[in-house]
């Protein structure tokens, strides 16, 4: 029986398969089959070049409306003259690091396939704008690029944090993190992270700062989108630290504090209290990120992120810091908050403690036991800088506590400068504070009188820290300097 | 048993009995290869015109743009437009997508007008001017391509040019026409189209020519955008007046002899002539216009381009009066009391000297009457705004002495009752454009 059902089937099939052998004609010429065609020009021979020979990648810059995300939105196409630019500072920035530490074979296998290229933003009906999507790392859409100038270091950083964080993303599908990477902040993904915006918090703008940087920073995120979910968290904090730098992210460590309201929690002395909690999340996630490239990759970041961070400084580069800063210019202010920073010279830090010292201990009846809460030097004029010396009185409740101003005289050649006390010093009432506590910190003032000091950027002292530190060294004694944020 | 050989009898039946071949041919040939040879006909006529193709664009929020199009076979173009006339290259390709589409497929000065970031060339955010850039063929003749955008729907109408110096001539045909249209004087222009006495409203700045005319005793408005192609002022929606269909109108010229400009609409000959009334008079505008004043913001009405006199935009050289906004008529909300009258919006606050109208206002058989009340600071001198506001007042209320009056026909120009063109009664020389703040 069983026999005879088997072959009935046999049967069947045959008859099914043999009996409708239909001959279609499978040689039909399909319009648009295998994409569209158009003359080649030259930006097609670059792109096949550089892209797509080398690593099988499609660069898509000829307007089709079917590759955006949200084809019922007006977008423009971009810019022909942009597209060569924009993809060799993507290449420059992202390709080529990886291929200098992993070969061209890792990327030919892991990058995504396709970009597509677009000139205006996605306008969205809630008032924001998308600036780029990605497919499930197979093809990254590009948005807002007419707008494109390298010069313009920001908008070149946005775009290569788009690119590392979804190359991120293919890293990541290949071979998970480890778990504990999850465990580190488990109870704070949220579906509504784009609610943390600047704005949603206060209408007192320096109130919203704290509270929105609170929302990430402080419980250990490193963007606002990585509190979405713990995949996104594991590649912001990857593509921050190789977009972002070193420096960047030691500066968002050092600036975790716990705050009462607008200012930070501190003892009698002015000794801020850390956000420990915070700072510990976000340095066991870099650890985690370093040892996973390692492990998982073979991948030394360190080295990765030099390769990153010196291309694109060769591909948008950062003027001299002396050419920057003056009245009028980029820079005008450098804030020098010893608890803030770390790195700075031995010989400034005994300086500056000394005159806190003496400060605190001078005159107990007028001053109340004054401490310093941080100093910065302002450019006010091409021949003169302002030495302010921010103190409070720990009797007081917390506020912006005392400016003390001493101006100092400055010749500046070619970002070699000589500081001297000006002998005649305004009377207006920050230089009044100036007389409260001019005795008490001598050596902090002597530490700039007559002396001379270089203008510069001291990535050399904090690796990849220009445009968020500037300083001044010595020019008679290099192991003597100060630098502060921006 | 038996149940299960009639299955099988069954299943053999549906075996062979399934595969029938359908021996039809399509008989207009393979679809793919239509489209294909369609394509790539109209990538050859494109290409074809020596001299290009003159493109007329009218977006969906009805803005007209014109453009000289050159297509070469390189998948390349050339163009220049009336908004910007330096010639700049960018790529075009043929694609099968719903119908035969048209793509301009880089950002060229087609895409200016479509850009949806306001700050590049205007327009509303997110959106432009809602123009498109991928356009559907519609139909085609050997000088003529109709195509349609297949996003914001803009239409855009590709004619053969025939010569270089038509080529060249694009541009200024265009402003020939507004200038042609801008010597009649008047606000009112009549013209006769088919027996039918039409008033004629013609804006040569959003190329609108709009036909209204009696019927049965209630005014009939039609109207439609037009482009200038060569000698013909063509509309881009026929319009219907009695019997008559006017597509276009040819050998659009001014006449000055007869104070009128002369055209043909199929063959007859017209004249657009100056008039100094209305065809019929909303006699219920001037008090409704009054009205909407205190329902306005600030209970005022304000006109950007103040006034039109003797053929002058903007008469009184408001233009000339530095960080000059928009001229009020404006009433107690501004002035207090039962105050109303005339002032000048200069650097966001309002600006000295004013005129104040005589209370109450005056309304007869549909004409406002502007009678003067008060002369408010300083209108001697020679600043800027003492000048323009000179001018003004004379204009509204046809004199400088208290008690000066003037009267004017309030003409409603939208469907909201928001909008009203003012118009001097005594010659329809003068007019103003309200709108609320």
């Amino acid at each position: 029986m069983k026999k005879k059902l088997l072959l009935s089937i046999v049967a069947l099939a045959t008859i099914f398969l043999a009996g409708c052998s239909k001959k279609d004609d499978l040689s039909a010429n399909l319009v648009g089959l295998g994409g569209d065609t158009w003359a080649k020009g030259p930006i097609d021979e670059w792109i096949s070049t550089n892209y797509t020979t080398p690593y099988n990648i499609e660069v898509k810059y000829k307007w089709d409306r079917s590759e955006l995300g949200e084809i019922y939105k007006n977008v423009v196409p971009v810019k022909e003259e942009l597209v060569v630019p924009i993809m060799d500072i993507i290449k420059k920035t992202w390709i080529d690091p990886y291929v200098a530490v992993k070969g061209a074979n890792f990327m030919k296998t892991y990058t995504q396939k396709q970009f597509y290229l677009a000139g205006s933003p996605s306008y969205n009906s809630n008032g924001t704008i998308t600036l780029g999507t990605a497919e499930a790392g197979r093809k990254i859409v590009l948005l807002d690029l007419n707008t494109f100038n390298p010069a313009n270091k920001p908008a070149v950083k946005q775009i290569l944090h788009t690119m590392h964080h979804e190359f991120g993303h293919i890293l990541n599908q290949n071979i998970a993190v480890t778990p504990d990477y999850q465990r580190i902040t488990p109870s704070d993904y949220t579906a509504t992270w784009f609610n943390i915006f600047r704005g949603a918090y206060s209408s007192t703008a320096a109130l919203d700062k704290i509270l929105y940087e609170n929302d990430f920073w402080g419980k250990g995120f490193v963007t606002p989108y990585s509190r979405s979910n713990k995949d996104d968290d594991f590649v912001e904090t990857l593509s921050t630290l190789l977009e972002g730098g070193a420096a960047n992210f030691d500066n968002i460590i050092n600036n975790l504090f716990i705050y009462d309201g607008l200012y930070i929690k501190r003892n009698g002395k002015g000794v801020y209290e850390q956000n420990t909690d915070a700072r510990s999340k976000l340095l066991r996630k870099k650890a985690i990120v370093i040892s996973y490239m390692k492990d998982s990759w073979g991948i030394d970041l360190t080295d990765l992120q030099n390769r990153t961070q010196a291309a694109i400084e060769a591909q948008s580069p950062t003027a001299d810091f002396n050419n920057l800063l003056g009245p009028g210019k980029t820079y005008g202010t450098i804030s020098i908050n010893p608890q803030k920073l770390t790195g700075l010279s031995a010989k400034f830090l005994t300086t500056y403690n000394t005159a806190n010292t003496t400060l605190q201990a001078g005159n107990p009846q007028t001053n109340k036991g004054y401490y310093i809460d941080n100093i910065s030097l302002i450019f006010t004029a091409a021949n003169k800088v302002t030495l302010r010396v921010n103190f409070m009185d720990p009797t007081a409740a917390l506020g912006v506590g005392f400016n003390g101003d001493f101006d100092y005289n400055i010749n500046n050649v070619n970002g070699t400068i000589t500081m001297t006390y000006a002998s005649l010093q305004p009377t207006t009432v920050t230089y009044g504070n100036a007389r409260i506590i001019e005795t008490y910190i001598p050596t902090l003032l002597a530490y700039f009188n007559n002396q001379q000091f270089n203008i510069r950027w001291v990535d050399d002292i904090i690796p990849q820290s220009k445009s968020i530190l500037g300083g001044l060294v010595k020019t008679t004694d290099p192991t003597s300097y100060l630098f502060g944020t921006l | 048993m038996m149940k299960k050989n009639l299955l099988y009898i069954l299943l053999f039946s549906l075996a062979f009995g399934s595969c029938k071949k359908d021996p039809t041919e399509p008989l207009i040939g393979n679809t793919d290869e239509r489209l294909s040879a369609t394509l790539a006909e109209y990538q050859a006529q494109l290409v074809s015109a020596q001299f290009g193709w003159k493109g007329y664009l009218l977006t969906d929020n009805k803005t007209p743009a014109t453009f000289l199009f050159n297509f070469n076979d390189k998948n390349r173009i050339t163009m220049t437009a009336d908004y910007r006339t330096t010639s700049a290259e960018s790529s075009y390709r043929l694609k099968a997508l719903q119908k035969p589409t048209l793509l301009f497929d880089s950002y060229s000065t087609l895409h200016l007008i479509a850009d949806p970031t306001s700050s590049v060339f205007g327009g509303t955010t997110a959106a432009g001017y809602y123009s498109d850039f991928e356009f559907a063929f519609l139909s085609s003749s050997t000088d003529t391509i109709k195509l349609e955008g297949t996003f914001n729907k803009s239409k855009l109408i590709l004619i053969r040019s025939k010569s270089a110096a038509e080529s060249s001539a694009i541009f200024t045909v265009l402003n020939n026409v507004a200038a042609t249209a801008s010597k009649i004087r008047t606000y009112f222009k009549r013209t006769t189209i088919g027996g039918i006495e039409c008033e004629v409203k013609w804006d040569p700045a959003a190329q609108i020519l709009a036909f209204s005319y009696l019927d049965n005793g209630s005014l009939k408005t039609v109207t439609s955008n037009y482009y200038v192609s060569g000698s013909f002022v063509t509309l881009y929606e026929p319009l219907v007046i009695g019997t008559t269909t006017v597509k276009q109108i040819s050998d659009v010229v001014y006449d000055a002899a007869a104070l009128a400009v002369n055209g043909n609409i199929n063959g007859s000959a017209i004249q657009i002539k100056e008039a100094i009334t209305p065809l019929k008079l909303d006699v219920g505008a001037a008090q409704r216009w009054y009205n909407q004043m205190f329902a306005n913001s600030n209970g005022t009405w304000v006109s950007d381009k103040a006034f039109h006199a003797n053929g002058l935009d903007d008469f009184c050289n408001f233009k000339n009066v530095a960080g000059y906004q928009t001229l009020w008529y404006a009433g107690p909300t501004v002035f207090g009391g039962t105050s109303e009258g005339l002032i000048a919006f200069v650097n966001n606050a309002l600006g000295a000297p004013y005129a104040l109208s005589r209370n109450p206002f005056g309304i007869n058989s549909g004409i406002a009457r502007f009678t003067l009340g008060t002369n408010a600071g300083t209108f001697t001198g020679t600043t800027a705004i003492a000048q323009a506001m000179t001018a003004a007042r004379a204009i509204l209320y046809g004199g400088a002495t208290v008690g000066s009056a003037q009267d004017w026909y309030l003409i409603p120009t939208s469907d909201t009752g928001k909008n009203y063109d003012m118009v001097r009664v005594s010659d329809a020389q003068a007019w103003i454009s309200w709108r609320p703040r």
